[in-house]
């Protein structure tokens, strides 16, 4: 009983939270961009996987948050003025640091990154597959 | 014209894929035979619905660059998904031969329960998915032939769906999704220069709406008319939640090895990356041109991107291009819903005892037809309420997102979550964006959003709160590769 208590209270705070951030301008991108870089992280940080990643793959990460902070910061509202061609700066920052920019690191930087399941356990876990199946 | 050869080389395509399904192998999973440009292709056209090439535009008219929120995070879901999701998926699928997201789950949870939900979940959003998909077919055929009857163009579309669908299964589908792809690809290109030609650039748009007036300059801010935590909230459920996505997911089954996974986010985010100029370039158009002659040739806020091309003026090859990827769009997602759906019947559904009697192609080829009969009505009560395309997209995504995303995202990458966990998980998304939509709609936030959080909440807290118990060494296996 005492788990759905806490479960239903959980599910609850997320939900104020994110009715909180019409208060603020500046809550909603912080509060967005942490939470698709945790889920970014979760990817080879989260606490099953035996490495904490490679150079290539902490590099990517890094460039990744930095570009993404930046781009929601701007598309908020943050230092918005006339900028190229005559379209917001907001406008850039979100093209730029949310679409264009992430495309270009996440992609090339987990092709660089990529390391492929270990061969030897693969098989493994194919032989015991036909084992049990 | 060019819509109709599409139309015919789609079923040409799809026909000849029946040669190669042989088994349900085929049928759900093509064989296993992918590599990263065929299932990258296929990821991002099923991804690209009449949602993005219909509705966008016509929310963009409504909203202003505000809908950007809802696209620019494929510029990074395809890597998100190959990093989280997709990797475990390619390495189960590798071990256990799982044909459907559903067997994936009950091989990581050792248990039927949350593989049961998750495939209720699917069958129900692919049922709504296609028929919305279908609605947004036959308005994009009635615009084209004004004389014809909507009922007759529904089931026109659906049956040249089912044609191809029930022949080739999968293997049509993806082979399809190739060709479509390309098709939107190009399409999204040339639509977007052409029309931004037209305007003057982005500075000649800018200076367009400027003459509207300060309500139409606000449109090109990236809010648009949205609050922060609108569109914040549509970046967030949009990023997160191509985690919960099976038409997206089901294709890493596909993978003839996880080696494929290197260069799939680049295939998948330059696709997609390519196919967003549909919704900038149209969206811009229809914003910039709302006001005039835009509004009086579209009956309806979901045929503004085809109206676009209806004015004066606009080459002849450029607009058979244009609907011809509206077509596209919409056939791509239709078929991976007519699968998942199917599968979800015949093969998760079914006990395992009775598993064997739905293992043949008939009882696949059966179940996809019923589930397309299903989507008949879905689109008929669609077009007859007349709701925004953008709408009935944004909600489905919606649902998948808050029954899927935390199980796929955590559940499969981390040891704690428990079969209860996931089972909670879902019952709390599904169940919050259902009281959201019913009891408090129009909230500033998108309710799915809410849901969403809701149910990876509950994830976390039933996980940590549960003892801990060791897993089976396969599932330990599958999970630190």
């Amino acid at each position: 009983m005492s788990r759905v208590l806490a479960a239903t209270l959980a599910a609850a705070a997320p939900a104020a939270l994110l009715v909180s951030m019409e208060a603020s301008g500046l809550v909603a991108p912080i509060a967005v961009s942490g939470a698709t870089m945790a889920a970014w992280c979760a990817g080879s940080a989260g606490p099953e996987r035996p490495r904490r990643g490679t150079r290539s793959d902490r590099a990517t990460s890094i460039a990744f948050a930095l570009i993404l902070g930046a781009g929601v910061l701007l598309a908020a509202g943050l230092a918005d003025g006339a900028g190229f061609l005559g379209l917001p700066r907001s406008l850039w920052g979100l093209l730029l640091g949310v679409w264009l920019g992430p495309l270009v690191v996440t992609s090339l930087g987990f092709a660089l990154a990529f390391e492929p399941p270990d061969p030897v356990v693969l098989k493994r876990l194919r032989g015991d597959s036909g084992k049990h199946a | 014209m060019i819509p109709t050869l599409l139309l015919l080389l789609t079923l040409v395509v799809g026909l000849a894929a029946a040669r190669k399904t042989r088994d349900s192998s085929d049928f759900f999973v093509a064989g296993r035979r992918l590599g990263a440009f065929r299932a990258g292709i296929a990821v991002a056209a099923s991804a690209f619905s009449g949602f993005v090439f219909l509705g966008g535009p016509g929310l963009t008219a409504q909203i202003g660059l505000g809908s950007l929120f809802i696209v620019v995070p494929a510029g990074f879901t395809a890597a998100l998904l190959c990093r989280t999701a997709g990797r475990r998926l390619a390495v189960i699928a590798e071990a256990t031969k799982a044909q459907t997201l559903p067997e994936s789950i009950a091989f990581r949870f050792g248990n039927r329960a949350p593989a049961v939900l998750a495939a209720v979940a699917i069958l129900v959003g692919s049922v709504i998915y296609l028929g919305v998909q279908l609605a947004a077919l036959a308005r994009a055929a009635r615009f084209a032939f004004p004389d014809a009857e909507i009922g007759t163009l529904l089931v026109l579309g659906l049956g040249i769906l089912l044609a191809y669908s029930l022949a080739g299964g999968m293997v049509a589908s993806v082979n399809t999704d190739v060709l479509q792809g390309i098709v939107m690809v190009v399409a999204a290109v040339a639509a977007c220069g052409w029309v931004m030609t037209g305007l003057g650039g982005p500075a000649g748009a800018s200076e367009s709406l400027a003459a509207q007036g300060p309500s139409a300059v606000q449109l090109l801010k990236p809010l648009g008319v949205l609050g922060p935590a609108t569109g914040f909230g549509f970046l967030l459920l949009f990023s997160i939640g191509t985690l919960g996505q099976p038409h997206m997911l089901h294709k890493f089954l596909m993978l003839k090895s996880p080696e494929a996974l290197r260069f799939l986010p680049a295939v998948v985010g330059g696709a997609q990356g390519l196919g967003i100029l549909v919704w900038i370039g149209l969206g811009t158009g229809a914003m910039a041109l709302a006001g005039g002659a835009l509004r009086n040739a579209a009956a309806h806020p979901d045929e503004i991107a085809l109206a676009v091309f209806s004015l004066p003026g606009t080459p002849q090859v450029l607009a058979g291009l244009v609907a011809s990827a509206v077509v596209a769009a919409i056939m791509s997602t239709s078929d991976a819903f007519l699968n998942l759906g199917a599968a979800a019947l015949c093969r998760d559904l079914p006990g395992p005892h009775r598993r064997d009697r739905f293992a043949g192609l008939a009882a696949a080829r059966g179940a996809a037809l019923l589930v397309g009969l299903m989507a008949l009505g879905v689109a008929q009560w669609h077009l007859a309420e007349g709701e925004l395309i953008a709408w009935l997209g944004t909600l489905g995504f919606g649902a998948f997102a808050a029954a899927l995303a935390p199980t796929m995202l955590l559940g499969l990458g981390w040891k704690r979550v428990t079969a209860r966990a996931a089972v909670l998980s879902m019952v709390a998304g599904l169940g919050s964006l259902f009281a959201l939509e019913m009891l408090a709609p129009g909230l500033p936030v998108p309710s799915a959003a809410l849901a969403m959080g809701a149910a990876f909440a509950v994830l976390l807290v039933t996980s940590l709160l549960s003892p801990k118990r060791p897993l089976p060494e396969r599932v330990q296996l599958a999970m630190t590769l």
